[in-house]
């Protein structure tokens, strides 16, 4: 059973493992209270709990919370001196020609962070030790002020935690009753401004989640579950949930990494191993990448203004949605976004007071979409005063027919987010032609074709119940614990004795963490990762370090695929120049035993549409006309239908534009392909 | 320039020229993101002063991805004269790439080197790639730069419109000469490097463009592209009320005078369809190296001109058409060789200032205060065992308050990031002791200015300092009402602890290992009376230890027993006041 609370909906997907057969479902989520929405929807879906072997969770509600800042009194205990580096943080103005700018507000204020006599040198060294004293009694008024959970991060601590360590012991042992975040606990790396955000956003988010799992553990045990419970983390693994309770700041970006382990599960179910998923909703875009079958990896995610540092796979976010606004600037300026109708008032055609056009008001004069049916959220759209927005905002500044004016409101939004896919791509020095698409969320498949053929990807893939996509995701997790090293301090150059001793370090650490999750040795995959550079540039690349013996071989292997890799992203190597390795990293994955999930039909035989459910007027560029509409449904495995088409099913639209032909594959994915491929 | 080759603007389709413009601009991100991602000195990857930009074949701005916020279609100058000094654009040819860094026409000073590069579709000339960015040394008399030069050779290397490439061949003995008038040979080349990579990616983006829509449409389209930038600024200028507005601040000193300070004028005439800035009044040119040329004021002006118009849009020429900016010749913005023109960007900083100043009863609710003294650089040098090494270091300050409230504390200009503590000990020979707001510093104000920073340096090596931290003798300002913030400074502990107050610029000041170094960046000015300040907010400024009871009593009228009873009711107001802040 997969879970994935978003602060609108909360969606399951169970999947029965003998059988193969999915069930899915979509209920209201209950904020401030999520865990009574999913134990509703538990209820609802009617399945036993006993016989459910594994949860898998993921949520955006930390998101939710650091977006609305509801949150706890929050304590910092740092470095005596550096008490103000979560307010200096990175000091930059990004809206740079904004003079009324303002950074995002400290987590925690100045008054509730503490500094402590302590100090590791640049060499890790301890200069000065803790002044235990000093601690208890900054954390007695601390506590006198209500403040309910206290992170801990001190300089250098990367080199050398035993200063940050002594001072969680003492906390933990004279206040029992305080949630105590660790930073180097939480990530070992350098950088003190980001791990010390990292750590109190973990120390913001701890009680609130700890309550809201305890809670929904409770509930379950109730209704007889005694499999395994899993919360998706941001770096595509899960972890058991008691770790999560600790942990929280690991699921921060699990909502949208579902999407993209989906992908790579689709992926390796069809034999793609590069695969950009596109999940595109109302007010904005997730794409992800997966590339050789592994999700594209991150150090740093920015979260509302807020840095959180960790591996966390690598979501591309674009402002542009369904909701995104149209507008006419200048002379004759078509503008679309970033400005968003949201859910309320939403777009003009909803009736709910929105007075500015929107790609979906675009999309249903176009015939796109359809008055006649209405939205998943029970919306029916109004086409007339769609058409009037668009006709007197846009079309007749713009002295364009109104069909026009809504192609060119596509149009733009569309090249917006081939542009951000290029970005993720060609900038990576990834070549687009190389990947399939994968459209999913309400809006995805709407544009997916139209957006692949320009970046030139050259296939498209519209999976199973799109809606639902990302929870179905999370059934296709391992466990994964991410561990860091930063190697390059003072100078000294890093040697192979050093790669040994670090991977070996890592990797049993990875272990041991795996070990106490009781994932069996054989089931144990250790992956090694450097960062790396240049001598002389700032800025490292993430890329694969060989397995197998650490020897001169494996390193030669390692700075031939560097350099080759520098090449490919920026258009310049230099083979003879001298690399420095800046940070080592060891991923441990426990593989969740599981069964192959998904059913397929074994003989697929090739057929040609069945006869359409409806005729619709639809306008595309270069042409309008009568375009059949099939409802997914009744599309079975081995279908064809030649462009211009539209699928219809619950909750998505699926847009085949002319000189396209779609296929429904052996596990009814819809396959999209541009005619010249096909042959 | 613009009119007679444009073909009609209504031939144009829109959502071509939109679909062209998104492309263009993505094409010049993708420079910045190469250049930034493999430059070798932090003041580029880190700091990121650089300029990256397409250009129409006739070297006007089409397409520029932000670095730092002063630099706003300041390439082209250095296009047209490198044409000039070839003999004309004729004299292009596919593969070639020019270097040009002169302070008179084309750049803020020395260190800031233009990589030009043509771009041709089927033989023709048909734009250019530009990319500027700041080598860490150019050589001179001081490693990355001195600040009490007084003439320009003292500033390092002038390579003025030097082929670099000779079509598509490396010309190596100008990288020698480049590399062998360098301290730091291996980061110039790795710099250079990068700059004409990126000069690539944008030359095969523009190209990409130009492929599929043919040369035609994408200069009609550039047209148009033009045309909707300037309605977009004269849409925003025709919101501030008409009218004749002047204001006037000072900087120190030129580093090398001393007593004299160096006035900064402005008179801003603001009509229906035009603004006009002008800088008569300003001091003479001066014999320190505060001079800069009409370019790149003209650059300041325009960031100015689009803070106040056009904040949000990615700039093109066309936002800059209403504005006229004139300079009076012989003026400090009117330097002529050899004059020194290191340092001549911080008086735009003061331009800045004084404008916002100007217009403050204008447009009250879109202005702030003054900022702290903007731009702090400093540079320490000395050998770590046997390695040269140059650790630069440019804090954020106070930025002044503004109608909607406080101003921001620490903070940079642009979108630009300080470096770690944890990385600079991992680098550099240093140990630092402290890293916090400096309380008291905001200007006092119904908004109150925001606090700037004090960073504690020991220094483990013998080292010299360069630093220009200005605005010492003339703190920044407040604005209706408000009060002036606390300066920058910057303090030195010797080992045996006797402690000096720096002069506002050092040029290879000698610490001895032991020796402590303390910037200190100032506050914002205020925005309106203090006595308005309600007075909840100087509570919690207590509470928080931002002010101190004595400020809270000498700025707001606070009562020594009202801040005591605010004291004890809280908790200790964490780190105290500065050992060095109540002179």
């Amino acid at each position: 059973l997969a879970i994935d609370t978003g602060g609108t909906f909360t969606d399951f997907v169970l999947i029965d493992d003998a059988t193969g057969v999915l069930r899915t479902l979509k209920t209201s989520s209950t904020p401030p209270e999520f865990a009574e929405g999913v134990v509703r929807g538990i209820d609802l879906l009617e399945v036993p709990l006993s016989v459910v072997r594994y949860i898998f969770h993921g949520s955006t509600m930390g998101v939710n919370a650091v977006i609305e800042e509801r949150g706890e009194r929050v304590a910092l205990l740092t470095t005596r001196g550096f008490e103000d580096v979560l307010e200096i943080g990175w000091m930059n103005k990004p809206d740079m020609y904004n003079l009324l700018y303002s950074k995002p507000a400290p987590l925690v204020p100045r008054r509730w962070r503490k500094g402590v006599r302590e100090r590791i040198g640049r060499h890790g060294e301890v200069l000065e030790p803790v002044d235990d004293d000093d601690v208890r009694r900054q954390v007695a008024e601390l506590t006198a002020a209500g403040v309910r959970s206290i992170a801990i991060c001190t300089l250098n601590a990367y080199l050398n935690p035993t200063n940050e360590r002594h001072i969680a012991d003492i906390v933990r042992r004279g206040f029992p009753d305080l949630h105590v975040s660790v930073s180097t606990d939480i990530v070992n790396q350098r950088r003190e401004f980001e791990r010390t955000s990292t750590a109190v956003l973990n120390a913001f988010l701890v009680p609130r989640f700890d309550h809201y799992l305890g809670a929904l553990q409770a509930a379950l045990e109730q209704r007889g579950f005694a499999g395994e419970f899993f919360v998706m983390k941001s770096n595509g693994g899960v972890m058991p949930l008691a770790v999560a309770r600790a942990y929280p700041i690991h699921t921060l970006l699990s909502g949208p990494v579902g999407g993209a382990i989906g992908c790579q599960a689709l992926g390796r179910m069809l034999d793609l191993p590069n695969v950009i998923g596109f999940d595109m909703g109302g007010t904005s875009t997730d794409v992800s990448l997966v590339f050789g079958g592994a999700p594209q990896m991150t150090d740093q995610a920015l979260v509302h203004g807020y840095p959180v540092m960790g591996a966390a796979i690598d979501i591309g976010y674009i402002g542009s949605g369904g909701g995104s606004l149209a507008r006419v600037e200048g002379v004759s300026a078509l503008r679309v976004g970033p400005q968003s109708a949201g859910a309320s008032p939403g777009p003009v055609s909803y009736g709910r007071g929105g007075g500015t056009p929107c790609v979906t008001d675009a999309n249903l004069l176009l015939g796109r979409l359809d008055s006649a049916t209405p939205l998943a959220d029970g919306i029916s759209l109004d086409f007339e005063v769609a058409a009037a927005a668009v006709e007197s905002q846009l079309a007749a500044r713009l002295r364009l027919g109104r069909d026009e004016a809504a192609l060119g409101v596509v149009k733009i939004a569309e090249v917006k987010m081939a542009h951000a896919i290029r970005r993720m791509t060609v900038e990576q020095g990834l070549d687009p032609r190389d990947f399939a698409l994968v459209a999913f969320g309400g809006a995805g498949p709407m544009h997916a074709a139209s957006i692949a053929a320009q970046v030139g990807i050259p296939i498209v893939i519209v999976p199973r119940s799109p809606g639902t996509f990302s929870a179905w995701g999370m059934l296709n997790t391992d466990l994964r614990h991410d561990t860091v090293r930063t190697v390059d301090h003072a100078g000294k150059a890093v040697t192979l004795e050093d790669l040994q001793n670090v991977f070996g370090a890592l990797e049993e650490e990875a272990r041991v963490f795996l070990g106490q999750q009781e994932v069996g040795k054989d089931r144990i995959l250790l992956l090694r990762f450097v960062d790396a550079r240049y001598k002389g540039q700032e800025h490292t690349i993430h890329l694969p370090f060989p397995a197998g013996r650490i020897d001169t071989a494996a390193v030669d292997r390692f700075l031939a695929q560097f350099h080759a890799l520098h090449e490919r992203k920026f258009a310049h190597a230099s083979p003879g120049a001298p690399v420095e390795v800046v940070h080592m990293r060891v991923a441990g994955v426990g593989q969740i035993p599981r069964q192959s999930t998904t059913p397929s039909t074994p003989h697929v035989r090739a057929r040609s549409a069945p006869h359409p459910a409806t005729m619709r007027h639809v306008v595309f560029d270069g042409g309008a006309g009568p375009v059949p509409v099939y409802s997914r449904a009744h599309l079975a495995p081995g279908t064809m239908v030649s462009g211009p088409a539209i699928v219809w099913e619950y909750g998505s639209t699926t847009i085949l534009p002319p000189g396209f032909d779609l296929s429904v594959d052996q596990w009814e994915n819809l396959v999209i392909q541009t005619r010249a491929a096909v042959e | 320039m613009t009119d007679a080759a444009v073909p009609p603007v209504e031939r144009v389709d829109p959502i071509a020229v939109e679909v062209i413009h998104h492309a263009l601009l993505a094409g010049a991100l993708e420079m910045k993101a190469d250049l930034q991602r493999t430059a070798h000195s932090p003041i580029i990857n880190d700091g990121l002063d650089f300029s990256v930009a397409l250009f129409n074949e006739r070297g006007e701005t089409v397409a520029q991805a932000p670095g730092l916020p002063d630099f706003l279609c300041d390439i082209p100058t250095a296009i047209h004269s490198v044409a000039h000094d070839i003999g004309g654009f004729g004299r292009f040819r596919p593969g070639d790439v020019y270097l040009t860094n002169d302070p008179y026409l084309n750049t803020n000073h020395t260190n800031d080197v233009n990589v030009i590069k043509p771009i041709f579709h089927g033989g023709q000339l048909c734009g250019f790639a530009g990319a500027r960015a700041h080598w860490h040394d150019i050589g001179g008399a001081s490693g990355a730069g001195g600040y009490n030069s007084t003439e320009i050779f003292q500033e390092g290397l002038i390579l003025r419109s030097i082929r670099l490439y000779d079509a598509g061949v490396l010309d190596v003995d100008v990288m020698r000469i480049v590399r062998e008038n360098n301290r730091l040979p291996e980061a110039v080349e790795g710099d250079i490097r990068a700059q004409v990579a990126s000069c690539r990616v944008g030359e095969d983006r523009y190209l990409d463009v130009i492929n599929r829509y043919g040369v035609d449409v994408v200069q009609a389209a550039i047209a148009h592209i033009f045309a909707n930038g300037e309605s977009a600024a004269l849409a925003a200028l025709r919101t501030i009320p008409e009218g004749t507005y002047t204001a006037e601040s000072c900087l120190d000193h030129d580093g090398v005078d001393l007593d004299r300070p160096l006035r900064v004028r402005a008179t801003v005439h603001v009509r229906q369809d035009a603004m006009e800035v002008d800088l008569a009044g300003s001091s003479p040119h001066c014999r320190g190296p505060f001079n800069s040329n009409p370019n790149t004021t003209t650059s300041t002006c325009r960031m100015i001109f689009k803070m106040l118009t056009t904040p949000t849009e990615p700039a093109n020429e066309g936002h800059f058409r209403p504005l006229t900016v004139r300079i009076p010749s012989g003026s400090l913005f009117d330097a002529h060789r050899p004059s020194p023109t290191k340092l001549g960007f911080v008086a735009h900083h003061t331009l800045l200032d004084v404008i916002k100043t100007a217009l403050a009863r204008a447009i009250p609710d879109r202005v702030n205060a003054h900022d702290y003294g903007k731009c702090t650089p400093t540079h320490t040098k000395g050998w770590d065992g046997d390695r040269y090494f140059i650790m630069p270091d440019t804090e954020g300050g106070g930025w002044g308050g503004k109608s909607s409230g406080d101003g921001m504390s620490a903070s940079l200009w642009g979108d630009v990031r300080v470096v770690p503590v944890e990385v600079i000990e991992s680098k550099y020979p240093v140990q630092v002791l402290r890293y916090s707001l400096r309380p008291d510093s905001g200007g006092p104000g119904r908004y109150r200015g925001g606090l700037g920073i004090i960073k504690e340096y020991l220094m483990l090596v013998d080292v010299r300092l360069n630093a220009a931290l200005d605005r010492q003798i003339h703190p920044p300002q407040g604005i209706l009402g408000g009060r002036h913030a606390l300066h920058n400074q910057v303090v030195v502990t010797a080992p045996d602890g006797t402690t000096v107050r720096l002069p506002s610029k050092v040029t290879d000041y000698p610490i001895p290992a032991g020796g402590i170094v303390s910037l200190q960046t100032g506050g914002g000015g205020g925005f309106g009376e203090p006595r308005e300040r309600d007075r909840w907010q100087i509570e919690a400024d207590l509470v928080d230890g931002f002010i101190s009871r004595a400020h809270a009593s000498a700025a707001y009228g606070l009562s020594s027993a009202e801040g005591a009873a605010v004291a004890t009711a809280s908790q200790d107001p964490g780190t105290g006041v500065s050992r060095y802040s109540g002179e």
